[in-house]
């Protein structure tokens, strides 16, 4: 009993992570029409922005800040220079885009700090993994705080999507670019701050995977980017609540793995998943992607 | 001179090679497959457990290359019905579980790896193999096979409509690569006699991408000159230190954006070499055959597109499809060229059922088409996108030059389809239709975006081609051209078929007016837009209604 407590606390604590990673993906993938291949690195990015700055400043709370502009602002910067000048030219280059953008980071993290040796945010920067009860649930003060984190980014973004001219401009370019350049949205900039928000959500999700883990290299954005894209096609590219229903079955399967069978198949998960959904619904369980006619 | 170290070079140098030609010929269908880095892994596993277990080295070596082919061949089927980037995510997944199993099984050696392979790989064998390997992707290139390849890579769509099936396209390449990366694998691992999983992650498959991204994907040059620069670079560019393969990553994304088809861009496409090029076409109408639709019903959601529809194009006949916007016309065309799954019905040829058939089996069944937007390869000249449609050369066809004159295109041959006026597309795609030797052809809008001079020619030619006993299935707008050519109209209306005869008796048809003029007697013309000032009264002959 103790035991599925644990497993549904990891879950939500997992699953939220999880969640901001993969609306940052679909969110770049509905806005920009691009399948982010490098959001793992991104995350990877944020993670170490938020260890630079623990290394001066040990607060979390502004790691998770400086990690959310940080990525921000390097997803706008890398749409306006790699993806803005790819747009219109099939599928192909985009994809080869993000593989490439990929390899720089990890091997720019790489060169940059200690030849990809694991590193540790300070002491003073990190959470207490200690459990303690409430009403017989065992729950460390890391995972409130990492909840309470990711329910607040899920409000603003909520927000922001719902109640600004920004997020209803961003629905719009979603759903019919044409028809909203038509109306005078200028898309272009949407298309570069959609990337930007879907980059910083990743950011905003490596200083909290930092935490989970307790070290990072540059190298575990590989296998947390097949989450994210394993989350999305399970729930459907584009759709946001399909993200977070996807993040959270994903994290209960991979919890149960771990606690149950052995957490050395846990990383298979994600990419086998991949494999059937592609292979039996290649539109995506609750897919929206549609075959070409002439 | 330090021989030793060139020699190896040298061989790092193959093997790169044959990873980026694994990497190339998938890429020149238009997939991008992260599988070779598994099935290299596969290749190079393969060998060294079958030799550990006492396989005679020849033996293990083709049983290596028989399990990548194999697992090439399996990675495409599992593909073959993906587009776009689907393929690119699945087969990430694919090589990702590779990867798994050989860093955690217990026969590869889990994470320690596999050593004491016998270095089989010596110069001879790493240079007759790598020479037989780009000999091979070389003839491949510059063979009408290999045009079709890049036909499919530019328009599948298109391919499909002139009979390449995509299908058999996709699978070939897919199998091609897994032997290529096999053919790598086993090298390698003969060459450096251990094995490390690390060795087989998608981190360095980007590094065999970056080679066929630099030197470009118009020819199999490419990957030649990318992996000669990749190969000697590293050496170049020691001072680099750890940054390496971070310049690499950031120069590969500058030549993606200011370079997009490589550092190669100016190699032209390679010329077929394989038999003797001919313009002209095969004779229409080898057997004569009927085009009928018997029932055919299709639904879009609750609406009926199609309802119950029935008619024949015959041998020797232009039969035009005319309706209001929305009838269901294009649907019609899609469903009979297999585009487009029907419910009910049938769609026959002469005796051949063509339901639930590839668009590729329709074409090359006899039933070929054009499309609305014309759908020609862009990057690809005139002449060459008529020869994409043939399947193999007959070196004793003799060229029609009539046909080219006819369609006004013989100055246009060495032209790029990209530079082509709207109505010089269209009779490059007519063109390429009639060089797939149809016994009918189905044309969606040939006269749009043609002038007078132009609607003309083509007027006599589909009488010629008619005369020849071809059957023509014509859907059109222009009311001038469709009743003063067609045998047989057929009027569809919201899916079903309103009127079927002569153009006389169609004209006169009081449902045809009423769908083209809206309720009688009212005057209400909602479904139609009548050019200005060419309304006709108490006929359609006049009547032009927007595409």
């Amino acid at each position: 009993m103790i035991l599925l407590a644990a497993v549904i606390v990891g879950t939500i604590v997992l699953g939220s992570i999880y969640a901001l990673m993969a609306i940052g993906l679909n969110l770049i993938y509905a806005v920009a029409e691009v399948v982010q291949l490098a959001q793992g690195d991104m995350l990877v990015v944020g993670a170490y922005v938020g260890y630079l700055i623990t290394r001066f400043v040990p607060n979390l709370f502004l790691a998770e800040i400086g990690a959310i502009v940080g990525c921000g602002l390097l997803g706008v910067v890398v749409q306006l220079l790699l993806f803005r000048p790819l747009a219109g030219r099939g599928h192909l280059p985009p994809l080869v885009a993000g593989l490439m953008l990929g390899t720089a980071i990890e091997e720019g993290l790489r060169a940059t700090f200690f030849q990809g040796n694991p590193v540790r945010y300070p002491s003073g920067a990190t959470l207490s993994t200690s459990l303690f009860n409430v009403a017989g649930v065992p729950i460390s003060e890391a995972q409130v705080v990492i909840v309470a984190i990711v329910a607040v980014l899920a409000i603003g973004l909520n927000l922001l999507l719902n109640r600004t001219k920004l997020g209803l401009a961003m629905r719009a370019v979603a759903e019919r670019p044409a028809c909203a350049r038509m109306l005078g949205v200028p898309v272009a900039t949407v298309v570069t701050l959609g990337f930007g928000l879907g980059s910083a959500l990743a950011g905003a999700a490596g200083v909290l995977i930092a935490v989970v883990f307790s070290y990072i290299t540059p190298f575990i954005g590989i296998d947390l980017g097949f989450v994210a894209l394993a989350i999305c096609l399970f729930g459907g590219l584009g759709s946001l609540s399909g993200a977070v229903i996807g993040a959270f079955i994903l994290a209960f399967t991979e919890q149960v793995t771990t606690i149950y069978i052995a957490s050395s198949y846990k990383d298979a998960i994600a990419f086998t998943l991949i494999i059937v959904v592609m292979v039996f619904r290649p539109s995506g369980l609750m897919g929206r992607l549609v075959a070409e006619r002439p | 001179m330090n021989w030793a170290y060139i020699g190896s070079l040298a061989a790092i140098g193959a093997i790169n090679l044959l990873m980026a030609l694994s990497v190339y010929v998938p890429l020149s269908a238009g997939l991008l497959s992260v599988a070779p880095i598994g099935l290299m892994a596969l290749g190079a596993y393969a060998l060294a457990i079958a030799m550990a277990a006492g396989v005679p080295t020849p033996l293990a070596f083709v049983l290596a290359l028989a399990v990548g082919s194999a697992a090439g061949l399996v990675v495409g089927l599992l593909t073959v019905r993906l587009t776009g980037f689907s393929v690119a995510i699945t087969t990430l997944g694919i090589a990702e579980v590779i990867y798994t199993v050989i860093n955690n099984a217990s026969a590869t050696g889990a994470s320690a790896g596999f050593s004491n392979i016998s270095p089989i790989s010596s110069p001879i064998v790493l240079t007759a193999c790598t020479l037989a390997a780009l000999a091979g992707v070389v003839v491949l290139e510059s063979s009408i096979f290999g045009r079709q390849i890049r036909a499919v890579q530019l328009d599948e769509i298109a391919a499909r409509s002139v009979g390449i099936s995509a299908t058999m396209i996709r699978l070939f390449t897919m199998t091609a690569s897994g032997l290529l990366a096999a053919l790598a694998g086993v090298l390698y691992a003969g060459y450096l006699t251990y094995l490390d999983p690390q060795e087989f992650t998608l981190g360095t498959f980007n590094q065999y991408l970056m080679a066929d991204i630099v030197g470009g994907l118009s020819s199999v040059v490419g990957p030649i000159v990318g992996t000669l620069l990749f190969t000697a670079l590293p050496e170049a560019t020691r001072f680099l230190g750890g940054w390496r393969l971070f310049v690499f990553a950031i120069l590969v994304m500058i030549v993606l954006v200011i370079r997009p088809r490589g550092l190669l861009d100016f190699v032209p496409l390679p010329k077929v070499r394989f038999g003797r090029r001919k313009l002209g076409r095969r004779p229409p109408a080898m057997e004569s055959a009927a085009l009928t639709f018997d029932g055919v019903t299709k639904r879009f959601g609750r609406v009926h597109v199609l309802n119950d529809v029935s008619f024949s194009v015959h041998p020797g006949t232009v039969h035009a499809l005319i309706g209001p916007n929305g009838a269901g016309k294009t649907t019609l065309l899609n469903v009979a060229s297999g585009y487009v799954a029907s419910e009910r019905g049938s769609v026959l040829l002469g005796k051949m059922r063509l339901n639930r058939r590839s668009p590729d089996f329709v074409a090359r069944a006899g039933l070929v088409r054009t499309f609305q937007n014309p759908r020609l390869f862009p990057s690809m000249t005139v002449s060459e996108n008529v020869d994409v449609a043939v399947r193999r050369y007959q070196p004793e066809q003799k060229a029609d030059e009539e046909l080219w004159r006819r369609l006004q295109l013989e100055e246009h041959a060495a032209t790029r389809a990209s530079a082509l006026a709207y109505g010089q597309l269209r009779r490059t795609e007519i063109a390429r239709a009639l060089r797939t030797g149809p016994s009918c052809l189905l044309l969606d809008e040939p006269t749009a975006g043609m002038d007078r001079e132009e609607t003309e020619a083509l007027r006599a030619l589909l009488l010629d081609l008619k005369a020849a006993g071809l059957g023509i299935l014509l859907v059109d707008h222009d009311m001038r051209f469709v009743m003063t050519i067609a045998d047989r109209v057929t009027v569809l209306n919201a899916g079903r078929v309103i009127a079927d005869g002569s153009p006389g008796e169609v004209q006169r048809d009081p449902a045809v007016v009423e769908a083209y003029l809206g309720e009688p007697g009212t005057g209400e013309r909602s479904t139609v837009d009548v050019e200005e000032g060419k309304v006709g009264r108490g006929g359609v002959g006049n009547v032009k209604i927007d595409a």
